[in-house]
């Protein structure tokens, strides 16, 4: 029994927090902070995912890690290192990815809410919508040197992380682009610092700091052709083929360094230079400009070696930054770009399973890397802190229940320092958090129970023209004429749900989206939303189950009854209702 | 060294010289509540060098649930010790010692930050931040003795483009741009030239320069729309950015403030500071203008233009300004200060702090506040004095919160407030002095965030007083 948080929480607060069990995703800079907040705050049960291993970058402000830890999961060093501390609490670590389809709508309805420590745009977008469609509320926090944020969203109350495209400069991980580049501009920021390494003035705080002896290329006769080409191709073996191989080594483990090794391909000069294959999938008729076309690879050998002997010829090299405007450092960098993206995925098909849903590493032109050359926000112990800080002290308002209470808190590096503002309200027409979609868990057994179902399920929510989309496209349409003409209907009603499969963990979740397209005719429902229907296989049920069915049921005859002949009126029974769906 | 690597993200906002400055400090952390130890957490993770520990009691129960640092099987052992252990057992870089005192002399000593977080500490030599938590209530105050900021980093970069009063080379250049030609040419005119044309052209028109916000953000817009009136909308594009930036059309003053604001007692005048700002104000009376610093921002026009400008036209005078005014400076500092100084001219910032003495007998009154931050100030100060009577917190009873009452009535004297809600101070009595977590964990992120803009001289600390209120988490800033 902890003194003092019984002396200040009320009881049945201190009880809600003992007996909750919640989710931490991400254990880097805010997630220690998180792990350490929360475990002084009372909370004993929890589950901690990350998908990252401790690199030498964390180590100034993720405090449960030390050296001799890197290279090992974040998620279970995390785990060891609380436990260390607190052995009464329950914990447990997954080193996966959230992406992984085993960590399902299913997976998050274990817990009473989510809390999210990541720093990747993308991996939150995807935790924000696995959490509206589990329900679950999520507490969010983002920092990025003195600034940041922490807020809560609750579904179809506040606005959702995938609402508004990202504004400003976009931020990337610092700690990704030395060991393990996994998007285009991890390569391109690369390559900026390898330029500025090379031909800039002496700079400790440039990342690549002490990856080459630079002493050779600056004191070497710049006159001497032979000699500057000798030295371009000595760099180049050493950039994208030595320092790829012998990366590695620094991995704790064996089968980690192989599971690695497995997406990092080496390439010598001599090799690419009979590369003379074009990796892109972009239809290049079209463009006019040479600088915005993808080359054949072997134009980027090419070029590496060509822009490096011309730069170090130029008068004033030693203290050249990248400049976008100086059109020999933007083709020494975009070369550069696409053979480190080569060294980290080959062919553009071999990519990272956790970017399935979003951005991949693919090659760039000229141009989009000159585009790209945005800056890196770092993050920083003190702000993590505040913001962790802050997310425990929502936690604690969302298990009182205390919505009103709830609020956006901005970090500010002065004036106030901390600005709670209002949460906004989700947008009517965002795709994912919009008060008019509607999300239905139902279980069923798939080995038995026909598509159809989830047909009929739409039928009777006095659905008219719509399209039923599964998580490889477009599986029933009454809306798309050609799968309606060639009999896919037909075969899918009939088909098993187990057979929507076509992988291998049986079982996951399967969830169908069904968009109602029509518009300009009124038809009852018509109102421009979306419902997603997300199964989950139970193998001892034998007739479908919504869950609440008999909330549900009830509610479906009285939707059925209601006569609407006006458009509001449609819209404001149908929120009535639908607020009684959603559960 | 792995250090370089490891301080890798925050030397891009402090860069190295700063990262230099923290591995140079020393720290004296006076108490170990959780709110100082988490302060210090911190600093020892970004690598400051040097920490010194000093508490005198022993490890009870109740620092194990709050204090992060002190682990279940460390009762009765010194609290400087074991937090030193496990605070040094994050960063093998950071070296210390700790000390099991009531009492530690600081004389002789010299300290780049005092923190206190368990009594007040009244000694004015030295940064101090002052920190306090209080159930869901925190406290942060800041000191500093002088506190002279070259690198402000404000959130808006301000440049220096003499548009109004451009040198003679910019001046000729401004001069020889025609505004006719084909579309091609008129379209990558960059728009530091349409700014001055469009004032020379206002100056024609009206005899004088914009002045108000109407002048410059309507009349002059429509001035420097009129000398686009023939082009078709596609090649505009350089004259709305002109528009956007109209502000760099005027002379910035924000160099006068420092100058004006900024005093300077008797044994500062060896300082960098002081040398630096006389050799400004000699600088300026030569010249009528700061020295050009060396922000340019990016522009749309042809490169070659671009590249022209930056470095033939703005580049040399940039190096001959240097020269100046590196003359001015007698050989007392180095090139590479200089240049900083320069390069942030237009936002020095100076902060002439209250002491923690001046504070206690009358602090600043606070007219307007939206929140109830000001009236936790009050109730902090109140149960403090309630301590130095009676050498414990008031609990639920009663009688304390009678005695409080009265307490608290003496302090809205003092602030010439009328009363506080009574809902506030029961509430700060159920507290009883008990430190949470949570509290103290916002606070000592401030509080460290606040360190570092001390420690390293970057960036503009608050001043002076900052109250956090847990409860619905906001804070304000207060200067008392």
């Amino acid at each position: 029994m902890n003194k003092t948080l019984n002396l200040l929480y009320s009881p049945e607060t201190y009880e809600k927090i003992r007996n909750s069990r919640i989710l931490i995703i991400g254990v880097g800079g805010i997630g220690c902070e998180l792990l350490k907040v929360l475990t002084n705050s009372g909370y004993k049960t929890m589950t901690i995912l990350d998908l990252d291993t401790i690199e030498a970058t964390n180590l100034n402000r993720q405090f449960y890690f030390r050296k001799e830890h890197v290279g090992m999961s974040k998620a279970l060093v995390g785990k060891e290192s609380v436990m260390k501390k607190h052995p009464e609490l329950d914990i447990t670590a997954i080193h996966g990815s959230i992406f992984d389809e085993k960590y399902d709508v299913e997976f998050y309805t274990q817990f009473d809410f989510v809390l999210c420590a990541l720093d990747n745009a993308q991996a939150r977008e995807h935790l924000g919508r696995m959490c509206l469609k589990s329900n679950r509320i999520l507490v969010d926090a983002g920092t990025g040197g003195f600034s940041g944020q922490a807020n809560v969203i609750k579904r179809f109350l506040h606005q959702c992380n995938n609402c508004q495209p990202s504004k400003g400069a976009p931020q990337y991980a610092v700690c990704t682009i030395r060991a393990s580049p996994s998007q285009p501009i991890h390569c391109v920021t690369y390559a900026m610092s390898l330029y500025n390494l090379l031909f800039g003035p002496l700079d400790e705080s440039n990342m690549l700091a002490g990856l080459l002896d630079l002493a050779q290329i600056q004191s070497c006769d710049k006159n001497d052709q032979e000699l500057l080409n000798g030295l371009a191709i000595r760099t180049f073996n050493k950039l994208f083929y030595d320092e790829i191989k012998q990366g590695l080594k620094g991995y704790a483990k064996d089968e980690e360094a192989n599971a690695i090794n497995q997406n990092k391909y080496p390439i010598s000069y001599e090799e690419g230079l009979q590369d003379s294959n074009v990796y892109t999938t972009i239809d290049q008729s079209k463009m006019d400009e040479e600088d915005d076309k993808i080359q054949p690879f072997k134009y980027y050998v090419d070029q590496f070696v060509k822009t490096f002997v011309k730069i170090l010829q130029t008068p004033g090299v030693g203290s050249f930054k990248f400049d976008k405007d100086d059109w020999d450092s933007v083709r020494f960098v975009a070369a550069t770009t696409n053979i480190r993206t080569f060294n980290f995925t080959k062919k553009f098909k071999n990519i990272d399973p956790r970017l399935v849903e979003g951005d991949k590493m693919k090659y760039l032109s000229v141009n989009e890397v000159r585009k790209m050359g945005g800056r890196i926000i770092p993050a920083i112990a003190s702000t993590n802190a505040i913001a962790a800080a802050i997310q425990v002290s929502e936690s604690k308002k969302v298990l009182e229940e205390d919505w009103d209470k709830l609020r956006m808190n901005w970090i500010q590096p002065t004036f106030d320092k901390i600005a709670p503002t209002f949460l906004p309200e989700p947008y009517n027409t965002c795709n994912h958090c919009s008060p008019k979609n509607v999300y239905l868990h139902i279980y069923c057994n798939f080995d038995t129970t026909i598509f159809g179902t989830v047909v009929e399920l739409a039928k009777s929510f006095g659905l008219n023209d719509y399209d039923i989309s599964g998580q490889s496209g477009t599986v029933y349409g009454l809306l798309n004429k050609q799968i309606k003409r060639d009999g896919t209907n037909e075969r899918n009603y009939n088909k098993l749900l187990s057979k929507f499969y076509q992988r291998e963990s049986p079982y996951a979740n399967i969830i169908f989206s069904i968009f109602e397209q029509t518009s300009g005719r009124k038809f009852y429902w018509q109102i421009g939303c979306k419902y997603e229907f997300i199964l989950m296989h139970r193998g001892d049920i034998k007739i479908p189950q919504i869950s609440k069915i008999t909330k549900l049921e009830s509610a479906f005859q009285q939707l059925k009854n209601v006569k609407l002949q006006k458009f509001n009126d449609i819209n404001e029974a149908r929120m009535r209702y639908l607020d009684i769906y959603s559960f | 060294m792995s250090s370089n690597d490891k301080y890798d993200r925050q030397v891009r906002i402090w860069g190295p010289h700063g990262q230099a400055r923290l591995q140079n400090a020393r720290v004296l952390l006076l108490g170990c509540d959780p709110v100082g130890v988490e302060t210090l957490k911190n600093l020892v993770l970004p690598g400051i060098g040097y920490v010194i520990i000093v508490d005198n009691k022993l490890v009870t129960e109740q620092d194990i649930e709050n204090n992060f640092f002190i682990p279940h099987d460390t009762i009765g052992q010194s609290r400087a010790k074991v937090v030193f252990e496990y605070l040094l057992e994050m960063n093998s870089d950071v070296k210390g010692e700790w000390h099991q005192l009531e009492n530690y002399n600081i004389n002789d000593q010299q300290f780049d930050l005092i923190i206190a977080n368990e009594k007040q500490f009244l000694e004015n030599k030295f940064n101090l931040i002052e920190l306090q938590t209080y159930g869901f209530i925190g406290k942060m105050r800041l000191y500093s003795p002088k506190c002279h900021i070259i690198e402000s980093k404000p959130m808006n970069q301000k440049y220096d483009l003499r548009i109004f009063n451009p040198f003679q080379e910019l001046k000729e250049y401004f001069d020889s741009i025609e505004f006719e030609g084909d579309v091609d040419y008129l379209a990558h005119i960059p728009y530091i030239a349409i700014l001055y044309k469009a004032l020379q052209k206002y100056h024609q028109i009206n005899g004088k320069y914009p002045i108000t916000f109407k002048e410059k953000h309507q009349d002059f817009k429509q001035v420097i729309l009129s000398l686009c009136d023939n082009l078709e909308y596609q090649y505009k594009g350089n004259f709305y950015e002109a528009i956007d930036n109209i502000d760099q059309a005027f002379e910035s003053q924000n160099w006068k403030n420092i100058l004006e604001s900024t005093e300077m007692e008797q044994d500062d005048k060896e300082s960098q500071f002081y040398i630096l700002l006389q050799a400004l104000r000699q600088f300026v009376q030569i010249h009528g203008v700061p020295p050009l610093s060396k922000a340019f921002p990016d522009m749309k026009c042809f490169t070659q233009t671009y590249v022209h400008l930056k470095n033939n036209i703005y580049g040399v005078r940039i190096e001959k300004d240097f020269q100046i005014f590196k003359d001015l400076c007698q050989n007392k500092i180095n090139d590479e200060t200089i240049r900083l100084f320069i390069e942030n001219v237009q936002d020095l910032k100076t902060i002439n702090y209250r002491t923690i003495q001046q504070e206690l007998q009358q602090p600043n009154q606070v007219d307007d506040y939206d929140n109830d931050c000001y009236i936790w100030y009050i109730l902090l100060r109140s149960v403090n004095e309630f301590y130095q009577i009676n050498n414990r917190w008031p609990n639920q009873q009663k009688s304390d919160i009678q005695l409080l009452q009265e307490i608290v009535v003496k302090q809205c004297k003092l602030v010439n407030v009328d009363s506080v809600p009574e809902s506030h101070i029961i509430e700060i009595c159920r507290y009883e002095g008990s430190k949470l977590h949570m509290i103290a964990s916002v606070i000592g992120g401030m509080a460290s965030q606040e360190a570092v803009k001390l420690i390293t001289n970057q960036f503009v600390p608050i001043n002076n007083t900052l109250i956090y209120d847990g409860l619905k988490s906001e804070a304000s800033i207060f200067e008392f």
